[in-house]
């Protein structure tokens, strides 16, 4: 097997892409092969449960790059590809064709895949989950108006995908078992707003709830719960959350931890193996567990540094971590990550729909929540970054602009 | 739908021109010309990474509203009246002669 100097990605989505184009850009001239297991070029994936759900974007609008750039830039996609294995001995990943593809360097963007419910009628027909392209186009076409529709999960997947279900005029019911939607990342305060704005509409939230079964000949007619409810369905989407794509780590006896355990720059044991996105897990300052961050901006930066890394480049400054989420006509961005213990600051009133959660400890400011808020975000953005605490009452007073809060003398004050 | 004729002045300076397709968003059209626009949030108008200077006496794109004014404002390198989102500009033909610049990436 020659190695030579090959680089392949095995994952052509978001990290793959960002971090093919990243190779070249960093002055890489060796054969670079990106192995992906869809049929479709890479592609963003943020618009499937919103603007292509509604038929407002085309699928060709979806491309992250235009086909040409990796000719342009000497890229070999191979698509409707997987890889069965890694060998790290031999230094070559087996693909489902037979074929194997030696490398000199490996990197692993194999991003995620949607958790499976594991209850009776799970496999009915008309049961789906949004993840892929394929996924979207199967429930652009079930969104009629006057469907019934029953979400099992209220994590941002579900929300969004309740909110396009009821702009299309179907009767949407939401399933959360925790006690609010959006309870692993979201402030209680902003969970609540999200949940009420969302019934105003017309969708139906039912928090604690525990399914049964789905119900169903072949094609789903009902979701059933604990309780004995019966939820009559003609589609349901169950989005309960993602799971890394961890296998060929796995497989390969690289350190696994609920996904492949990467150092900042997506280095793993092995000096020749790299992962970066969806799959991958790092320590975050002040958490004791790895984390996962599932982002956009996560997985363009993670992909960057892994390929900065690869070609022995010195790695960028640290990034805030950011996301947003669309749902209706609120907007929702987050930056930061909260940290057990700190204090939430509400900053603006709930009932006029623009407000801000910001969390605080004794050091330093550490995130932000914004609902229609972005001035509130970009500002924030920046106090995070400065590592340092600010002013609670200034914090809390939506009359002081966060950009002048953070250009002010004004030092937090200590907590009591 | 048309070509709309647009001129980009990347970061270094180098001007070059190309066609964008009518309906795009210059987002899109920048993007497309395989121009270093990150566009982290692919046009959702939630970071400020498509940035642009558009051109003096270029053709009329319009105003930015409060959200991309809030996001645009608070780059060190916001220019006010000059700057904009380029996911928020929709090609048309009243654009033909675009001329707009890169901004620096924060």
């Amino acid at each position: 097997m020659t190695t030579g100097s090959t680089i392949v990605i095995v994952g052509a989505g978001l990290a793959g892409a960002e971090a093919a184009f990243a190779l070249r850009d960093g002055g890489y001239e060796g054969r670079l092969v990106v192995v992906g297991r869809e049929s479709w070029p890479p592609y963003e994936r943020p618009p499937l449960s919103k603007a292509f759900l509604q038929g407002e974007l085309a699928r060709d609008r979806l491309w992250l790059r235009p086909a040409k750039s990796y000719a342009d830039g000497n890229i070999e996609l191979q698509l409707g590809t997987e890889v069965t294995a890694i060998d790290r001995v031999q230094r070559c990943v087996h693909l489902n064709t037979g074929a194997a593809l030696g490398y000199y360097k490996l990197l692993l963007a194999t991003g995620g895949e949607a958790r499976r419910l594991t209850i009776p009628g799970a496999e009915l027909v008309g049961v789906c989950e949004l993840k892929s392209l394929d996924d979207a186009e199967l429930l652009r076409a079930k969104l009629v108006e006057g469907r019934q529709v029953v979400i099992i999960g209220g994590g941002y997947v579900g929300m969004e995908f309740a909110a396009t279900a009821c702009q299309a005029g179907c009767q949407v019911t939401v399933l959360e078992s925790q006690d609010r939607v959006l309870s692993r990342s979201l402030s209680a305060v902003i969970a609540r707003y999200l949940q009420s704005e969302h019934e105003r509409r017309g969708v139906r939230v039912l928090t604690q709830s525990s399914v049964a079964r789905i119900e169903g000949a072949e094609h789903v007619d009902a979701v059933v719960l604990s309780d004995g409810t019966r939820l009559p369905a003609d589609v349901v989407l169950v989005s309960i959350g993602n799971e890394a794509s961890d296998a060929l780590a796995r497989g390969g006896s690289l350190p696994v931890d609920r996904g492949i355990v990467v150092d900042r720059e997506g280095r793993t044991t092995d000096p020749h193996v790299f992962a970066a996105g969806d799959c991958t897990v790092s320590r975050c300052e002040g958490f004791d567990a790895t984390l996962r961050l599932e982002s956009v901006q996560h997985a363009t930066l993670q992909a960057r540094r892994a390929a900065g890394a690869m070609l022995g480049q010195p790695a960028g400054r640290d990034e805030v971590p950011w996301f947003w989420s669309d749902q209706f006509d609120i907007k929702l961005q987050m930056a930061g990550l909260p940290l057990p213990g700190d204090t939430e600051l509400v900053r603006g009133d709930p009932q006029s729909g623009r407000f801000s959660v910001i969390y605080q400890n004794a050091d330093r400011l550490t995130a932000i929540q914004c609902v229609n808020a972005s001035a509130d975000f970009a500002a924030a953005k920046k106090m995070i970054a400065e590592r340092r605490r600010f002013a609670v009452a200034l914090l809390c007073d939506p009359l002081v602009s966060l950009r002048d809060v953070r250009s002010s003398r004004a030092v937090g004050e200590p907590i009591p | 739908m048309v070509d709309i004729a647009i001129e980009v002045t990347d970061r270094k300076g180098r001007v070059s021109q190309f066609a964008g397709t009518e309906g795009l968003t210059l987002m899109d059209a920048l993007r497309n010309q395989g121009l270093p626009v990150a566009a982290t949030c692919g046009g959702a108008k939630s970071c400020a990474t498509c940035h642009v200077y558009i051109g003096e006496g270029s053709a009329p794109v319009g105003l930015p509203d409060e959200d991309e004014v809030d996001l645009l404002s608070e780059s060190d390198h916001y220019r006010e009246g000059v700057s904009r989102l380029s996911c928020q500009i929709v090609l048309l033909p009243v654009l033909a002669g675009l001329h707009v610049e890169l901004a620096p990436q924060d």
